[in-house]
């Protein structure tokens, strides 16, 4: 079974993409093969955090970015498959980082799915199609996927939470941050009556967490009585070192020299993790 | 071109970032809009905007001390826009009436867009 899940939190800049990065890099790490995919949108962040903007860019410029991401969305794509085969696709789709994961990265067409999905009358297949694609073509061909999904509630996102189910969200420690995630608790009960699937609150991550503050205490207590059962065993430390290692195209595993911060955060990924592995496989 | 893939016919014209920019710009504009509408809905993001310009302060001050013409201007306005007695004609109405008469006259595209995304929201699930 692959253990899948989807990185969300209806905002802006939480550290959703850093999350999505290093839990990958952790979960390989822990001798887990898996396939990361951004549906976050243009800014290719995880291409980027890869080292793979430039040559995505380029095959972009050079007319061979097809087909990619945004044609997985597509009426078509199963014929598209049966024409060539689905390994020449999936070749194509997917690019392998250098941190032992594979990507299949964001592509500027997704821009324009959420419209044409938008005129899609069945609901299965408006928000399906993204599950469709990887019940088919990566359920089993690797231990795990993750999902990084954009701060926004709309077609594409939602397609996310559809294949993975599993929804982790990364936080910060704050009253506004805490309303948010209160929020989407909300928003995942109304997926599964709304729409009939099994969404969960997997894992709450605290993010960007400064150790030691009352107020971080304080509010690590108040989000354990709420989200008691989603929380990530460990929160992950706020580094310099993330943000240096994300402006050179790498995780900070790949730090020769990590801080004590980075250490830290190193260790918390390693132990959320194992922890998801626990909860996602202990499921079925 | 990818040209050892072969590209079934209805997705050769979507293909790579080939599609109308514009058209993508448009897509986004309206997403944005529809998203906006539902921040500003549960109160995420507030409902009033304000702005400094001092000629319009001073046109707006003196209306209030003159609230036939300020109801005759209003009436006006919901008659070209064919929009109905819905609020009580003060200055607030007045503005929004003049905000929306300025898009639908200057630029349509503006209002079509606020058009479709409203459309967006009653069709999506939320
Ligand atoms: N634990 C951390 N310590 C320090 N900086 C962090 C940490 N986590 C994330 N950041 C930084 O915060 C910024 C936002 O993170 P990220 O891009 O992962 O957020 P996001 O939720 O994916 O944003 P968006 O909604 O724009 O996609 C980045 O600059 C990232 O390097
Ligand atoms: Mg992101």
């Amino acid at each position: 079974m692959t253990i899948r899940a989807a990185v969300f939190l209806d905002k802006g800049g939480t550290g959703k993409t850093t999350t999505t990065a290093h839990l990958g890099r952790a979960l390989t790490e822990l001798g887990h093969e898996g396939i990361l995919i951004d549906l976050a949108g243009k800014q290719s962040d995880l291409a980027k955090q890869f080292g793979l903007y430039e040559p995505q860019q380029k095959a972009i410029e050079n007319d061979e970015d097809f087909p990619n991401l945004s044609s997985v969305f597509d009426d078509d794509f199963g014929k598209l498959v049966k024409m060539n085969g689905a390994d020449a696709i999936l070749d194509r789709l997917i690019y392998e980082t250098n941190e032992g994961m594979d990507l299949i990265p964001a592509h500027p067409g997704l821009d324009s799915v959420d419209g044409e999905l938008n005129n899609v009358e069945d609901r299965e297949d408006r928000y399906g199609r993204l599950k469709a694609f990887v019940d088919e073509y990566l359920e089993g061909r690797y231990d795990f996927i993750l999902i990084d999904l954009p701060g926004l509630s709309r077609i594409v996102p939602y397609n996310g939470v559809w294949a993975a189910e599993n929804i982790i969200a990364p936080v910060e420690m704050g009253s506004y941050e805490f309303g948010q995630l209160k929020q989407l608790a909300e928003d995942i009960d109304k997926y599964r009556s709304n729409w009939d699937i099994d969404a969960e609150l997997t894992m709450v991550i605290p993010n960007k967490f400064e150790r030691g503050t009352t107020l971080a205490d304080d509010y690590m207590n108040r989000y354990q009585e709420e989200f008691n059962g989603a929380m990530a065993p460990n929160p992950v430390a706020k580094s310099q070192d993330i943000r240096n290692a994300t402006e050179a195209g790498k995780t900070i595993f790949e730090l020769e020299e990590p801080s004590a911060t980075a250490s830290r955060a190193k260790e918390a990924y390693l132990a959320n993790a194992r922890e998801l592995v626990d909860r996602i496989g202990g499921k079925r | 071109m990818s040209d050892d893939i072969q590209v079934p016919d209805s997705m050769k014209d979507d293909r790579g970032s080939s599609l109308d920019e514009e058209a993508k710009a448009t897509e986004h504009f309206v997403d944005d809009l529809a998203e906006a509408m539902g921040r500003i809905e549960s109160g995420d993001v507030s409902k009033t905007i304000a702005f400094r310009d001092e000629r319009t302060a001073a046109l707006f001050q003196a209306l209030k001390q003159n609230p036939e013409r300020l109801q005759s201007t209003v009436e006006t306005l919901r008659s070209e826009l064919g929009s109905d007695k819905d609020s009580k004609g003060d200055r607030s109405e007045l503005l929004r009436l003049l905000v929306r008469y300025s898009i639908q006259d200057v630029t349509p595209e503006l209002a079509e867009a606020e058009k479709r995304a409203r459309v967006q929201r009653v069709e999506n699930d939320y």
